[in-house]
């Protein structure tokens, strides 16, 4: 279970209006995104790989972030009083590597504790045959962890639940999470998070033969899961489009309902889907991102020095192009299950 | 009618003839005029009856005649109730014994091996592909058993609708949650978490599908066997007041035999009072006997065997918790609060609002069952303990060492649990045996009651024949 426990705010007022907008303008896009993904199904055998969001929606995708005013994906805005005012959330302090207390505490114990996820397969999962925790977010970890401890560092994984994300920060249980966490205005209230590390956006997600081709009318009459109190779960509730909706404790628990034929679609973000197209290469993702989310590593908010240090290490970690660290981990974890477009470092933002 | 019209060749003729209207009898032999109302003729015409009815009223020997009647005509009622009312009452006793207490039994079997196979998937999931021979064995087994169980149970339910409808249920579940269990082995066995989504679903079906029905039938088939019980201690009401006028009129008969005559006994009517009282005695007694029997029984051993039956539920469902906890991989601690409030039922200090199963169970056992309780909650002081092990190595990081802690063998939580369950199995056994010798012995004193009821009636009507025919003869 993962995602945004509100909503973001830049579509929370005057709603309507521009939620119509938004899906007027997205239909033509995913009207090719459809046609796209039916011809690599008909075409492609290797079709369940990279049936993630064809490669022209997303880009369409990203080139409306940058040129319409209301993007399709909208990113939420903190303390959005006016036009264009406040700030993204994903915006974070400054790279440094000056240290302070909180990496003095973590240097002088030898050890990093970090939350993780467990069951989020490509992401954080445990293998069975040797039981090591591994994925894109684990590599992350192991980043930070060597930079801030020298080479084989001692890092403890301490799986933690959803729902304690937050709280097992605040009550020093963990040093940082690690675990797909979405940086939004509401959760930056509590913690701190680094500069964004990946991009991703809510997505429907459906079996291959699925007559449902998107947020849209297709929906209608089919049931739809998505994990409780998520993002996901507050876009369908806002336009269920006739879908009939169903909540599970977590998105996975919505892929063993599409399995066993007690749902028809599933809504996540398209990061997470990846693991799903893993676990069952015959899903797809339709449609477009209804969302941009950016995943930070949360720290507490006092550790500014230590927010800082990460940041400095992202920077390097994402930096080097295609021969990057990050991309050498996405490579290996996340490509063939997405679009290679996601294969790209976010740009950081830094509010100092 | 079994009152003889004209009476037995009385052979000693040593009653004086009671004189109508004279209370104290004289000694006087002299036979009266031929009674009026004789025999002959009986059904002429109704007209001639009434007369005639009047007429007995009116004579000695007819009022005779008619308390005779009256008193057989009673003595037959109460045998006859006393007979239906007790059979139905031993009729009752065989089903709770042969019936009902085994489909109640049956049904706390088949709760008891589902949520067992369900705590056994959940270890044998935990180890994965290391899984123990003797852990698939179980889950295997506990699955067959249920649904043998299940099977007989279906043979034996259709006396009620809702229990049909239950085994129907459970029957049609166990396969789609056995089809759930070997989805998330083959997943696990790929490496794909997923598996451990469909183990927690697999579960979810089992609590709130598979479990709760099998609840349910326990509590109708014991509803049931609790009601057969309750019918054969059911106090036989009809009998007993008829048995109690019975005894009265006799009573009436003698002392208006003796008002009348000055003679103390008449053997007949003494003879006939003492078999109506012996099987009133018996009837008000046997019903005693088998209700205090019972009523001890269930204060006795069928509380503790309720509490311990229940304690032993609590065990399994902490340990299925204590494992899912584990198999959702710190994605869910849900499963670890559900533990702890298990462990809480159990093992409650006295002094709170409600005290732990175990400690209960210790205090309303005794003898050998209280050994195994009381080492029963040593062992879950032990799991406890293990437990938290466990959870710091999974707090640490540890999942490899929390799995050790959790199935592995000595040392482990598995272990103390298998520990607290067969304890508790031990003194389930025993409980259930003290408790049906108590409730069924009570009840073999209903069993002889209907033939008896049938020979002794007929003992007092022949003396109520006996004792009225005979001052009938003096009036010859």
């Amino acid at each position: 279970m993962r995602g945004t426990t509100r909503g973001e705010a830049g579509v929370g007022r005057g709603l309507a209006p521009h939620w119509r907008a938004l899906l007027l303008g997205g239909a033509g896009l995913a009207l090719t995104g459809a046609m796209v993904v039916g011809t690599l199904t008909a075409g492609s055998p290797r079709e369940g790989g990279d049936g993630g969001v064809p490669k022209e929606t997303a880009d369409a995708t990203r080139a409306s972030l940058d040129e319409d005013p209301v993007p399709l994906a909208s990113r939420e805005r903190c303390d959005d009083s006016g036009e264009g005012g406040g700030f993204d959330p994903a915006e974070s302090l400054a790279p440094s590597r000056e240290g302070g207390p909180a990496v003095d505490r973590i240097q002088e114990s030898g050890q990093l504790v970090v939350g993780i996820d467990q069951n989020s397969y490509r992401w954080g999962y445990r293998q069975p045959d040797d039981g090591k925790i591994v994925g894109f977010d684990i590599d992350l970890a192991r980043a930070i962890a060597e930079d801030l401890l020298g080479p084989d560092p001692d890092i403890v994984f301490r799986a933690i639940p959803t729902d304690q994300r937050i709280g097992a920060l605040r009550t020093d249980k963990v040093d940082m999470v690690v675990r797909s966490v979405s940086i939004t205005c509401e959760r930056i209230e509590q913690v701190a998070f680094s500069a964004s590390y990946f991009e991703t956006g809510q997505q429907l997600m459906v079996p291959r033969n699925s007559p449902i081709t998107g947020f849209d009318e297709s929906m209608e009459g089919q049931r739809v899961c998505s994990a409780k109190e998520t993002t996901a779960t507050q876009l369908l509730e806002r336009e269920s489009h006739g879908a009939h909706l169903m909540e599970r404790p977590n998105h996975l628990d919505c892929l063993v309902q599409i399995q066993l034929g007690l749902a028809e679609a599933l809504m996540t973000d398209s990061a997470l889907a990846a693991g799903h197209i893993g676990q069952d290469p015959t899903m797809r993702l339709v449609g477009e991102e209804l969302t941009a989310e950016s995943y930070g590593v949360a720290m507490r908010s006092e550790d500014e020095d230590l927010v800082r240090w990460v940041n400095a290490v992202l920077a390097s970690y994402q930096a080097g192009g295609t021969s990057s660290r990050w991309h050498a981990s996405f490579d290996e974890w996340l490509s063939g299950y997405l679009p290679e477009s996601a294969g790209v470092p976010p740009e950081p933002l830094y509010r100092d | 009618m079994t009152q003889p019209p004209s009476a037995p060749p009385a052979s000693p003729p040593a009653f004086p003839a009671p004189r109508a209207e004279v209370p104290a009898g004289r000694a006087a032999p002299a036979p009266p005029p031929g009674p009026s109302a004789e025999p002959s003729g009986r059904l002429a015409a109704p007209l001639g009856c009434v007369r005639r009815l009047r007429a007995a009223f009116g004579t000695e020997p007819g009022r005779l005649r008619l308390i005779g009647l009256a008193l057989a005509g009673l003595l037959l009622l109460f045998g006859v109730t006393t007979y239906w009312q007790s059979a139905d009452r031993a009729e009752a006793a065989r089903t709770a014994r042969e019936t009902s207490q085994p489909l109640s039994r049956n049904a706390a079997d088949i709760y008891r091996y589902l949520a067992d196979a369900n705590t056994t998937a959940a270890s044998g999931f935990l180890a994965g592909a290391d899984e123990p021979r003797s852990v698939r064995n179980r889950y295997v087994r506990h699955i067959a058993n249920a649904s043998e169980l299940l099977a007989s149970a279906a043979g034996h339910g259709q006396d009620s609708a809702l229990s049909a409808v239950l085994i129907a249920r459970l029957n049609a579940e166990l396969p789609r949650y056995t089809g759930l269990v070997e989805t998330a082995r083959a997943n696990d066995r790929q490496r794909l978490p997923l598996g451990s989504a469909y183990l927690r679903y697999a579960d979810e079906r089992m609590q709130d599908t598979l479990l709760a029905s099998a609840d349910e039938l326990y509590r109708l088939e014991t509803a049931r066997y609790r009601a057969d019980l309750a019918q054969a201690r059911s106090w036989p009401w009809l009998s007993i007041g008829l048995g109690v006028a019975c005894v009265g009129a006799l009573g009436w008969a003698q002392r208006r035999h003796y008002l009348r005559t000055h003679r103390v006994l008449n053997p007949g009517l003494v003879a006939a009072t003492t078999a109506a009282g012996v099987l009133l005695l018996w009837v008000a007694g046997g019903h005693l006997m088998a209700s205090s029997a019972l009523q001890e029984a269930e204060s006795g051993p069928g509380r503790a065997l309720t509490t311990l039956s229940d304690a032993r539920t609590e065990a399994l469902l902490a340990r299925g918790s204590e494992n899912l906890t584990l198999v959702a991989r710190g994605g869910d601690s849900t499963f670890d609060e559900e533990y702890i409030s298990s462990m809480d039922r159990l093992l409650a200090p006295p002094d709170r609002a409600r005290a732990g199963l175990l400690l209960l169970a210790l205090a309303q056992t005794e003898g050998e069952s209280r050994t195994a309780v009381k080492e029963a909650i040593g062992a879950a002081r032990v799991w406890e303990h293990r437990h938290e092990e466990a959870r710091r190595f999974e707090m640490e990081g540890d999942y490899d060492g929390a799995i050790r802690q959790v199935i592995g063998n000595a040392g482990s939580t598995g272990e103390s649990f298998d520990r607290v369950n067969n304890k508790l199995t031990d003194a389930v056994d025993r409980q259930q045996r003290l408790f049906l010798d108590a409730a069924q012995s009570g009840l073999n004193w209903l069993g002889a009651m209907p033939p008896a009821a049938v020979v002794l009636v007929l003992l007092a009507a022949a003396g109520t024949a006996r004792g009225v025919a005979r001052p009938l003869a003096e009036y010859r």
